[in-house]
């Protein structure tokens, strides 16, 4: 090609610039977040929600942190032979265009010694973390044990 | 055959026939019925067993007998399966309630982690779920005087750093009859309406067979 047209399509490279749809957290999205109130003299709590991966590849969640705790975990409980158990989670993958549901008897959070007793209605913030992707923050409430699905939807 | 050989045989095959029919229909009343959970016609009579309940009282054997008991297993730092199942079992107690059925029931949680789960905690604990429920401590030599009766397991993780644990434990929640024996198992996963169902048909069979 004539450097003449090479300088002429120099102006398309800024459209390079522009980020396209992919493997990023706009691919993300959480919903449905819960938490349980604690009971009293219960330094620890459950918190559950959906993770809604419409990337083309898998995302790897790495972790939960909250300011309202001092410490989140992720665990699954299952019951095996009749026993229940829970299993701390390392990291939890998230297949691309698929979901995962932290529910009740399945993945859920662990929040440890909250930095104040939270009431049910209050709001707090998570941060979910992830290997290849920046992390999302996200708000969720603290409902009563039991009680029904709450909707709160956060993705970018 | 001569005539009178054969009606002998007809006797004997109407005799037999007779017979069969009254073996037959004295076994269906005592046939098990399909009830999920119930330990029929083999119930096991607990023995002598000796725990706290959450205001320091005694309780063994003699405070089972007179009412159907609803016990399952659990510790107050587990997070999800132990507040679900008191959750439920809330609904199942409130429900009975407003049916003004004749309940006679008491629902108690015995703790498996008698470390950490002091009388004090496992009162406000199950208070939380429902007033009427009953939590249960002993140490561990006294709470296997109540597992070891109805095969529950239970064991605890290694410690972390930071001093906490998990506690494998049985998922299932037991029946008592007012005579002290354990009538039925109700296996995990859990929902109110499969336990009300359950409860009202074990309840009803064993009342009519005791």
């Amino acid at each position: 090609m004539k450097p003449f047209n090479l300088l002429r399509l120099s102006f398309l490279i800024p459209l390079l610039l522009i980020p396209v749809p992919g493997l990023g957290q706009e691919s993300i999205s959480i919903r449905n977040i819960r938490i349980n109130e604690a009971p009293p003299g219960i330094n620890v709590t459950a918190g559950y929600f959906e993770i809604y991966n419409n990337n083309d590849t898998p995302v790897v969640l790495t972790g939960v942190t909250s300011p309202a705790f001092e410490r989140v975990e992720m665990h699954r409980s299952s019951v095996k032979d009749g026993i229940a158990k829970m299993e701390k989670q390392g990291s939890i993958t998230i297949p691309e265009n698929s979901n995962l549901v932290f529910k009740q008897g399945d993945y859920h959070l662990m929040l440890y010694n909250p930095v104040k007793k939270l009431e049910k209605d209050e709001m707090i913030k998570l941060v979910f973390i992830f290997s290849d992707i920046d992390s999302l923050e996200a708000t969720a409430m603290i409902r009563e044990i039991g009680a029904g699905e709450e909707h709160h939807h956060h993705h970018h | 055959m001569n005539l009178k050989n054969f009606s002998v045989f007809l006797a004997i095959v109407a005799v037999a026939l007779a017979l069969a029919s009254y073996l037959l229909g004295q076994q269906r009343p005592e046939s098990r019925p399909e009830i999920q959970g119930l330990l029929w016609p083999d119930p096991k009579t607990l023995e002598e067993f000796s725990l706290l309940d959450q205001h320091g009282h005694e309780f063994g054997l003699t405070r089972l007998k007179g009412k159907w008991s609803f016990i399952f297993f659990g510790y107050t730092y587990c997070p999800d399966i132990c507040p679900i199942t008191l959750a439920i079992m809330s609904e199942v107690r409130n429900r009975l309630n407003k049916s003004d059925e004749i309940n006679n029931l008491q629902t108690i949680f015995v703790s498996v982690d008698p470390e950490r789960d002091s009388l004090q905690r496992l009162g406000e604990y199950t208070g939380y779920f429902n007033p009427e429920f009953i939590g249960l401590w002993g140490s561990e030599d006294e709470l296997r005087s109540l597992t070891g009766q109805l095969g529950i397991f239970f064991e605890k993780h290694q410690a972390s750093e930071s001093g906490e644990y998990l506690v494998d434990h049985t998922a299932a929640i037991f029946l008592i009859d007012p005579q002290g024996r354990l009538v039925a198992i109700l296996s995990s996963p859990h929902d109110a309406d499969t336990i009300l169902s359950n409860y009202r048909r074990i309840r009803s069979f064993i009342e009519i067979h005791s």
